[in-house]
């Protein structure tokens, strides 16, 4: 698999796979950041990925860029993308009760029973984690619930809301102002910067939603929003 | 020894800063951190603290507090008129404040951001993933994730005596720049300089932007003549490094700063050097920024740079260290005094 090797500014060096959204490019990308960050280099003080990037944190001073260079060619070069440890399923319960369920389902020509059926009907793929605290970029939604976003967004959108925008899904781990369609929530807590385990989700990780009434909902925040067996 | 010192106006906006988080960066948590690494390194060092305790960064000047336990404090950054009980005092230069001081700043006369350092182990702040810094957005770190306001009282356990120490030379270019309404900074083309058309690149390096006034702690907006891209300004999301320059759709760069958010869709045509970064920090709205494009083996004469810094800023040659020092308290007809007797090395 091709790759490039760019520098940016002195404190970060980034390693680059073909621009696109590819499950097979991406498992290769974990792979290498999970190997990275076995290794505790002297001089590394972050490894994150993107779709299909890999970007290293690092001091001149304590490690040299040649000897880093050697590091990641080697890592590019040897591991392959089933070394990606991210096999674990997450269930997420979604209470689908948004305030633009009805707006996606007259875009899309469908009920919203049939809205709810496809966004739930299959596993989806987290890529990436960016843009704020544990929010995620799922890959795999079903492309005929596309939904443009909404032309004016709206101030705040509570945390746990589920939305779509255009081909994507997300949920937003923080009360944060945003355009997304919401269709509903869950009552699970993406990001408790309180808890031992700050981040319910990561990159690589495979996650299935599960539609939920308002009791169980209920009673998943109650059990404090952590977890959740079906 | 506890230092107690309570926040009288905050100003435009303060909050408490470390050398930023990096741990929660492949989660999409922002890295935060204090804007002028060089002001904050020097504060901490002159009121002989190790390198990485949390200190005040403060904007805009318009601050004040009262003192209501001992506490050794120095103040660097921008220049702007600090006073202590209404008597002038220095920056880049420690104090030791007794209770009832009250500490000042006027406005800022060149730069924007000040750092104030107090002296010891801080106590009754939140750790997040290994740092103090405080992130608005995120609600982590510094004081409950907020900016300090009125009445927040900071403490901090004195670890060792007093010191009496200021910077003697202002050398470093860093000053030079901060007085200067045009700010030069070097860049390193890329990662996404195949983006741009080759008419693009030359405007960005030979014209001069002005930073207006939506810029904050993410990043620093500018306007100027726009940089032509070849087709599209989006791309599929990456990293964004602390000083990336973000050129979207409208041509107008944005350099990204403590705050920004950890991945980005825009294209970047190039990334500030680190060096550079603090006198950004210290652009206002207004001000100019020039960009110097330098080559990728120019990058280990910056890390000299840095390295040269970091040992000056390490260095404690010009200081007076309080061997001891004996707190009493005194009644005189009725009224109560602190008294602090302090041993002080001789010169």
């Amino acid at each position: 698999m091709n790759y490039s090797i760019k520098w940016l500014g002195d404190r970060m060096i980034c390693i680059y796979f073909e621009e696109k959204i590819d499950e097979f490019i991406n498992k290769k990308v974990n792979a290498i950041k999970n190997r990275l960050i076995q290794m505790e280099l002297q001089g590394v003080d972050a490894v994150t990925s993107t779709f299909h990037t890999i970007s290293v944190y690092y001091d001149a001073l304590e490690i040299s860029r040649e000897k880093l260079v050697e590091i990641i060619s080697d890592q590019c070069d040897t591991v392959l993308p089933n070394q990606s440890l991210d096999s674990n399923l997450l269930i997420i319960p979604i209470l689908y009760d948004g305030e633009d369920l009805d707006r996606v389902a007259t875009h899309c020509g469908i009920t919203r029973e049939e809205v709810v059926n496809r966004h739930c009907g299959t596993d989806y793929r987290i890529y990436m984690l960016g843009f704020s605290p544990g929010f995620p970029y799922f890959g795999g939604m079903d492309p005929s619930i596309a939904t443009p976003r909404l032309k004016s967004p709206r101030m705040k959108i509570k945390a746990g809301s589920v939305g779509i925008a255009d081909k994507q899904t997300g949920i937003y781990p923080i009360d944060s102002p945003g355009g997304w369609n919401l269709i509903g929530r869950t009552p699970l807590k993406l990001f408790d910067p309180l808890d031992q385990c700050p981040f319910l989700l990561s990159s690589g990780q495979t996650v299935r939603f599960v539609p939920i009434d308002s009791i169980e909902f209920e009673r998943i925040l109650l059990a404090g929003g952590r977890t959740y067996a079906c | 020894m506890l230092a107690k010192i309570e926040i009288i106006n905050p100003g435009i906006q303060c909050s408490i800063q470390d050398h930023g988080r990096y741990g929660g960066l492949d989660y999409g948590v922002s890295q935060s951190g204090v804007m002028d690494v060089f002001a904050y390194d020097y504060a901490n060092s002159i009121v002989g603290n190790l390198s990485g305790t949390p200190a005040l960064e403060i904007l805009g000047g318009s601050f004040k507090a009262l003192v209501h336990k001992p506490v050794v404090i120095c103040v660097t950054g921008a220049i702007t008129e600090m006073k202590i009980n209404s008597v002038q005092a220095r920056l880049w230069e420690s104090y030791l404040l007794n209770r009832g001081d009250q500490v000042e700043l006027k406005s800022c006369q060149s730069g924007i951001r000040n750092y104030m350092a107090i002296q010891g182990t801080w106590s009754g702040i939140d750790k997040f993933l290994n740092s103090y810094s405080t992130d608005e957005k995120a609600k982590i770190g510094g004081l409950s994730g907020r900016a300090l306001k009125r009445g927040d009282v900071l403490s901090a356990i004195w670890t060792k005596g007093a010191v009496k120490r200021n910077l003697t030379t202002y050398v470093d270019p860093y000053f030079k720049q901060l007085t200067s309404k045009v700010k030069e900074v070097r860049v390193l083309l890329g990662p996404q300089e195949d983006a741009f058309t080759s008419i693009g690149i030359d405007t960005f390096f030979n014209c001069e932007y002005e930073m207006t006034t939506t810029s904050n702690r993410m990043g620093l907006r500018l306007k100027g003549q726009a940089v032509e891209h070849i087709e599209s300004p989006d791309i599929l999301s990456d990293a964004i490094p602390f000083g990336a320059i973000q050129i979207p759709g409208d041509g107008q760069p944005i350099i990204m700063m403590a705050d920004r958010q950890t991945t980005g869709g825009y294209t970047k045509i190039g990334t500030v050097v680190s060096t550079d970064l603090p006198v950004l920090a210290q652009a206002r709205p207004g001000d100019f920024i020039r960009f110097i494009r330098i080559g990728q083996h120019e990058l280990e004469k910056i890390d000299l740079e840095r390295a040269r810094r970091q040992n000056q800023i390490r260095q404690k040659k010009d200081k007076t260290e309080i061997i001891s020092s004996k707190q009493f308290m005194v009644n005189v007809k009725n009224q109560h005094y602190d008294l602090l007797v302090e041993e002080l090395e001789s010169v």
